[in-house]
């Protein structure tokens, strides 16, 4: 495979290249690993519940299973999807997977795009057919438990013309353990197309976590994401990219509860390519104990009546917690709309008292003003997808005070 | 039977004084007016018996159902059915006030049916999807703080200044839901009030005045409030500064 070689050769010259935002991590000593023990999905049903997943695949169209570099399963219920691992649809579309393969995001981005080229396994692979529209989820399920794993799957997924499709992607380190995590993942959203992407992430206070986003939305299509990370970690960066044509609309949010020595910077980066496009960033950090979240907004406004709006919220739960919003503007055409609001405080003690007023306890007072905090717009989503984050964002609420 | 009393109450905030000798009782089944003109440390009273930390009691006593609640907490003497009214309540964002309204249902036992009626009472069909607070008007506001206080079938409850900034219409609502409170098992109350709009709304018995951080007279509802309509507080003071405590005819 000459072409698969020429992507390689790129990704070598880009293995020591730094990320352009975040902490630079020495990836080298990161290998992929095979699993350990024996996978029971259902004796982890509790915990992965916590992410989005459900192991009795019931009100799931399709599941896919990644444990470390191994493939455990790859499903679709639906004739009009394909659901299989990288590998898989490599072996099936050949050279032809080149129209979906380091193309939203580039394999010389940095170093984590490239060992992900380089090193990584496995990986979901995507495709819903013209005008097929699934309003139940499939989900995608990558765990992690060994010490000093990398794991570095590529994802890919393809709504084609008129198509809607729905993904939970929940990914776990399940020990207290040394790891990196640098998902790569595009999304090909085509005409009227649909995409609702909900990530959930829990990880350990030793990991490393990458991941590497790039979304295209051709016109009219719609583009909701929703990225939850409640957890403790060594450090976490992505700025995931999405770039938008004419007419095309993105709901871009993250929720990001952090703890310990967490460092995070993370955010959107969005390009309004084409005429009419329009984007929201939207973003609720919390902060504990000595945990940083630097909170990025990017939207590059570049054709006729696009509109574009960042709304950027902190909340500092302890004194030395750390929290910085970025939100940026940035007007290449002369009819744009472009705004942003941004506010970072700590929880108002005049609410806690009157919420304390009406028979709640302290702790309760504080969860439900945590739980408001964190709230999104999630009109978009069908409404078992919906539910699901009201519901993790409630757990997170509870954990959190 | 007394219900609540204060006895010779002196409350600071930080280092100022605020209230500094409030003497009164509300009976059982006994609606009380407190009047008293702006900054005359009405609210700091109102909080001081809530038990709101900032709000220290140095010197008096606070009896509710018999009891010294003077050293407690303000979760314990909630959960004794004493509460408040705020004035100024918070906007709770991302919080919607159905969400809110069935939470505070669901703890003490109120049923859908009793809830129902308040809503319809008050007028807040239109409001309860929408987040606590955002974007209300003064009017809305008010109602929603009664609304969510009756909820919790207090046994007690400090009204601080729910006719202030407030519509005539949503006065009689304000005025029937209180009623509507009593039904559902409030036992007392002592209502704030700087102009006195709601007096003709409830059927309160006696009235106190309060003017610089004492209470300087009390007696016949109609009688107080008549003067006060008439003089102001000037008046009052004069009158009644140093002279007699119980007001006669």
């Amino acid at each position: 495979m000459s072409w698969r070689n020429e992507i390689r050769e790129r990704a070598k010259k880009a293995l020591d290249k730094p990320p352009k935002y975040g902490i630079d991590v020495d990836v080298t000593k990161f290998i992929p690993k095979k699993t350990s023990i024996d996978v029971n999905l259902s004796e982890y049903s509790n915990e992965l519940s916590l992410v989005g997943i459900d192991v009795s695949e019931k009100e799931r169209m399709g599941s896919f299973y990644q444990f470390e570099s191994q493939i455990i399963k790859a499903i679709a219920k639906h004739p009009g999807v394909e659901l299989m691992s990288l590998e898989d649809a490599i072996d099936e579309y050949g050279k032809d997977i080149l129209e979906w393969f380091w193309n939203a995001v580039s394999v010389d981005q940095d170093k984590f795009t490239a060992i992900a080229e380089l090193k990584g396994r496995g990986g979901y692979f995507i495709r819903v057919r013209k005008g097929v529209k699934l309003k139940i989820p499939i989900q995608a399920c990558l765990l992690m438990r060994e010490h000093g794993s990398l794991q570095a799957p590529h994802n890919i997924i393809i709504a084609e013309e008129g198509s809607e499709v729905n993904v939970i992607t929940g990914c776990m380190m399940m020990r207290e353990t040394i790891g990196l995590h640098a998902g790569v993942t595009e999304i090909y959203i085509n005409r009227k197309a649909r995409v609702n992407y909900v990530m959930i992430h829990k990880w350990s206070r030793a990991m490393y976590v990458y991941p590497r986003t790039g979304v295209i939305v051709k016109e009219g299509g719609e583009y909701v994401s929703h990225y939850i990370a409640f957890t403790e970690l060594k450090t976490l960066q992505m700025l995931p990219r999405v770039i938008l044509y004419n007419g095309a609309t993105a709901y871009l949010s993250s929720i990001l509860a952090l703890n310990g020595n967490a460092k995070a910077d993370t955010g959107y980066e969005v390009y309004l390519q084409g005429e009419n496009a329009s984007a929201q960033i939207v973003s609720r950090s919390i902060t504990k104990d000595v945990a940083e979240i630097i909170a990025r907004g990017y939207i590059y406004g570049r054709a006729k009546n696009v509109k574009g709006h960042i709304d950027c919220q902190g909340l500092l739960l302890s004194t030395k917690s750390r929290i910085v919003a970025v939100p940026q503007l940035i007007a290449e055409s002369q009819d744009v709309s472009l705004t942003h609001e941004a506010a970072i405080g700590k929880l108002g003690e005049e609410k806690i008292i009157w919420l304390m007023a009406r028979g709640f306890s302290r702790e309760e007072a504080e969860a439900l003003l945590i739980r408001g905090f964190m709230s999104v717009d999630i009109t978009g989503l069908p409404s078992n997808l919906a539910m699901l984050l009201k519901q993790t964002l409630k757990l997170i609420a509870k954990s959190v005070v | 039977m007394h219900l609540l009393i204060c006895k010779d109450l002196k409350v600071s905030v930080g280092t100022k004084i605020v209230v500094k000798d409030a003497t009164f009782y509300v009976n059982e089944n006994e609606l009380v007016l407190l009047y008293g003109p702006n900054a005359s440390g009405k609210t700091s009273l109102a909080m001081a018996i809530l038990g709101h930390p900032k709000y220290k009691i140095v010197a008096g006593r606070i009896i509710f159902d018999g009891r010294d609640i003077t050293n407690m907490s303000m979760e314990e003497r909630v959960k004794l059915g004493l509460t408040a009214t705020f004035q100024f309540s918070p906007d709770l964002r991302g919080i919607t006030l159905e969400e809110l309204a069935f939470e505070i249902a669901s703890r003490y036992g109120m049923s859908q049916d009793q809830m129902f009626k308040l809503i319809e009472v008050l007028k807040l069909h239109e409001l309860l999807k929408r987040e606590v607070n955002v974007g209300f008007s003064g009017g809305e506001r008010k109602r929603v703080e009664l609304f969510l206080t009756a909820l919790q079938k207090p046994r007690f409850v400090i009204f601080d200044e729910p006719d202030s900034g407030v519509d005539p219409e949503s006065l009689a609502l304000i005025g029937r839901a209180i009623s509507e409170m009593v039904k559902n098992g409030l036992k007392g109350g002592l209502i704030i009030t700087h102009v006195g709009y709601l007096a003709k709304y409830i059927n309160a018995t006696r009235a106190y005045v309060m003017i610089d951080g004492t209470m300087i007279c009390h007696g016949d509802a109609d009688l107080i409030s008549n003067h006060i309509f008439r003089y102001g507080f000037k008046m009052c003071i004069k009158r009644f500064k140093g002279e007699i405590y119980e007001l006669e005819e």
